[in-house]
This record gives structure tokens, sequence and C-alpha cells, in this order.
């Protein structure tokens, strides 16, 4: 912790106003240098967001942990290498969800989810009796809604995921995605706008 | 199907996007109270977003990803290894390759012709024939090797049972 620590003897820190009061670019800087409790820390603040936003593009609970892993390695092996952990103003949570972003758009291209999950799994409830028909018509269209979502231009993929499964606010998806609130306002209406179509038109077979 | 009214949709997808504020909320909830075709519309924009949402993850599953932080820095840590070894492989092949330019290759002479040449002057060919003369006897040692006890005495290879059919 560059500059916000005294040494108190060997092998004891002390970390002046805690790590709350820490920006993110002071960690990531300090992670850098060595400070591997600065990583645990900005783990700590941003996991969970991270989790939310690739579980949209996972095949199982264990992508999801791994793709959560693999955005945060990305993030700081991007940054060293682009020599940007420096700077304590260095913006750490959008190029984390930005690279999240693209890594779960990724490895959804290179697993084709959607080809792997049969619809007869749809079929079966847990404990292998067939689910009722309302159930099942109602699981049919999440999975095309849902496929859907993943199938919307790239923009709006990205606002629709960051406000609903990431549950950022819209001036955060613009700062993330390096775009205009208004734009990201716009992406997302176009977005509900495709779901709500393809809706209606699944809706006319409801049982 | 009747749309909705032009109006009132950018309102709807607003709420839908929880941006209305309770002025707006109000006034939507007035005119949906009186318009079929905005409240089919507001459902439907609802529905689509419920559908669309995924189901939260499992308590399990959070604290799984939660404890990650270990693990992923033991990725780092590796990562980091693999970069180095990389790095030094990488120093290593540069090393030999300047060295390889550095010191051009030249032939070995051949044997004792170092010794033969005058310093400051080329490689010659040594004289054979003086060399071939300077030598012992090459008949010499076939003597030798004639009059030498044999490694095994006739009357034992006779003892011998070779057991050949």
């Amino acid at each position: 912790m560059a500059g916000r620590e005294s040494s108190a003897g060997p092998g004891l820190r002390v970390v002046q106003g805690g790590w709350a009061s820490q920006p993110d670019g002071a960690l990531l800087r300090d992670f850098l240098a060595g400070d591997e409790p600065s990583f645990e820390e900005l783990w700590r603040r941003h996991h969970a967001t991270v989790h939310a936003l690739v579980r949209r593009y996972a095949r199982t609970p264990e992508d999801a942990r791994d793709l959560t892993q693999r955005a945060f390695l990305r993030a700081v092996g991007a940054a060293r290498r682009a020599g940007r952990g420096a700077g304590v103003d260095f913006p750490f949570r959008p190029w984390l969800l930005r690279i999240a972003a693209n890594l779960g758009k990724n490895h959804l291209r290179d697993e084709f989810r959607w080809r792997r999950a049969p619809v007869q799994e749809l079929e079966q409830a847990a404990d292998g009796a067939p689910l009722a028909d309302e159930l099942l018509f109602r699981r049919e269209r999440e999975r095309r809604v849902r496929q859907a979502v993943l199938l919307l231009p790239r923009r709006q993929r990205e606002v629709l995921t960051l406000r609903v499964d990431a549950g950022l606010p819209f001036a955060e998806v613009a700062t993330t995605l390096g775009i205009e609130e208004g734009n990201a306002r716009v992406h997302f209406h176009h977005a509900v706008r495709r779901l709500t179509e393809l809706v209606r038109a699944a809706g006319e077979g409801e049982p | 199907m009747n749309r909705p009214c032009p109006s009132f949709e950018p309102l709807l997808l607003d709420r839908a996007a929880g941006l209305l504020d309770p002025v707006g909320e109000a006034r939507l909830d007035r005119h949906l109270a009186g318009c079929p075709s905005c409240r089919a519309e507001a459902d439907a924009v609802g529905l689509a977003l419920s559908l669309a949402a995924l189901p939260p993850a499992s308590a399990a599953e959070r604290a799984a990803v939660g404890q990650g932080a270990r693990e992923a820095l033991l990725r780092l840590r590796a990562d980091r290894s693999r970069r180095r070894f990389a790095a030094r492989v990488l120093l290593a092949v540069a090393a030999s390759a300047a060295f390889a330019v550095a010191v051009p290759w030249r032939p070995a002479a051949p044997p004792g012709a170092v010794a033969a040449a005058p310093a400051g002057t080329g490689w010659e060919l040594p004289d054979l024939d003086a060399a071939w003369a300077a030598s012992a006897d090459p008949t010499a040692d076939l003597a030798a090797l004639a009059e030498a006890e044999p490694l095994v005495l006739f009357a034992e290879l006779q003892e011998i049972d070779f057991d050949i059919e």
C-alpha cells in the first residue's frame, strides 16, 4: 500500500483508513506491486457483479465460476501489460465488466450453449416426472427469450445484460461501454421491444 | 392487435428500465386504467423481462464464487510463472542467436596440423611418407599377437559341450 502504510515491525503492516477508503485503482496498483490482499479486496468488491453478468453466458455454475475468475485474471493481466495499473484513478470496474461481457460472449461462441442444451431436459422434472403443460410452456418461452437475448445486436445485448443481470444504473452502463447514457437507454428500449415482440408472437400458442 | 399509444410507449419502457420517477409512475397508472392497448403492452413488456431474467444464483453457488479469490490468486501466480519461464527461454534463445552471429563458425584443423604449421602460415598437407616411416613397424604388432598365449586352450575347447545338432 504505497504511501498509506507505516512499518510497525517485521511482517506487520498497518493500513491507514482500511481497505474501504482505497479506490480500485490504488488496490490494482498495489496488487501489481506484489500486494496480494489488494487483489482479495478487489475480488470482494466486484465478484458478485461479474458473476451475475457472466451467468448469462455460462452453461453450468462451474462455468460461471470459472468465467468470473478468468475475467479478473484477464483484467489484471491486461492492466499490467498496458501499464495502466499505476494510476490511482484507473477505472478498474468498467474495465473488468467490459472484459467479463466479452469473455462471456466468446465463451458462448466456443461452447454453442444452446445447441448443447437438449430440449428433452426441459421436459423432465428433477424427479424424472413430466412437467405440467403450463410449466413446460413457461420453460420453453424462457429458453427462447433467453436465447433471443444472446442473439440481440451487440450493444443492445450488452446494455440489457448490464442493466438486468448486473443491475447497474444506466449511468454506469454507459460508463462501462463508453457511450452516452441516453444512448444506453435507447439500446435498452430497442432490446425490450424485440423481446416483447417475440413473447407476443410466442404467446399466441399459449395453452 | 392494438398498438400502445405512441406518447405512452416510452413511459412503459422507462418503467421497465426502472427509470420512471413517482410523478411519471402516477401519470402512467392513470393512463393504463383507461387504455387496454397500453395495459396489454405493459403486461407483454413485463412478461418479456421476467422471462429474460435469470433465476437468482443459489446460496451455495454464490458462496463458491465468493471464495474464489484464493484460487484466482493461484491461477495468477501460475500464469506469472509461465510468463517468466517463457521469458527465460526467449532470453536463452536470443543469447544463443547473438553468440552464433558474433562468433562465426570455422572448420576444425586436422590433428597435428597446428603443430606442423609455422605460426602465421596456413594449414599444409603433412608429409605422409615421413609420418609412416617414423611410426613403428606395422607387422611387429601382428607377430607379437601370434606368440601370445591363447585365451582358451585347445584341450579346454574339446571339453566344452557345444550341444549343436
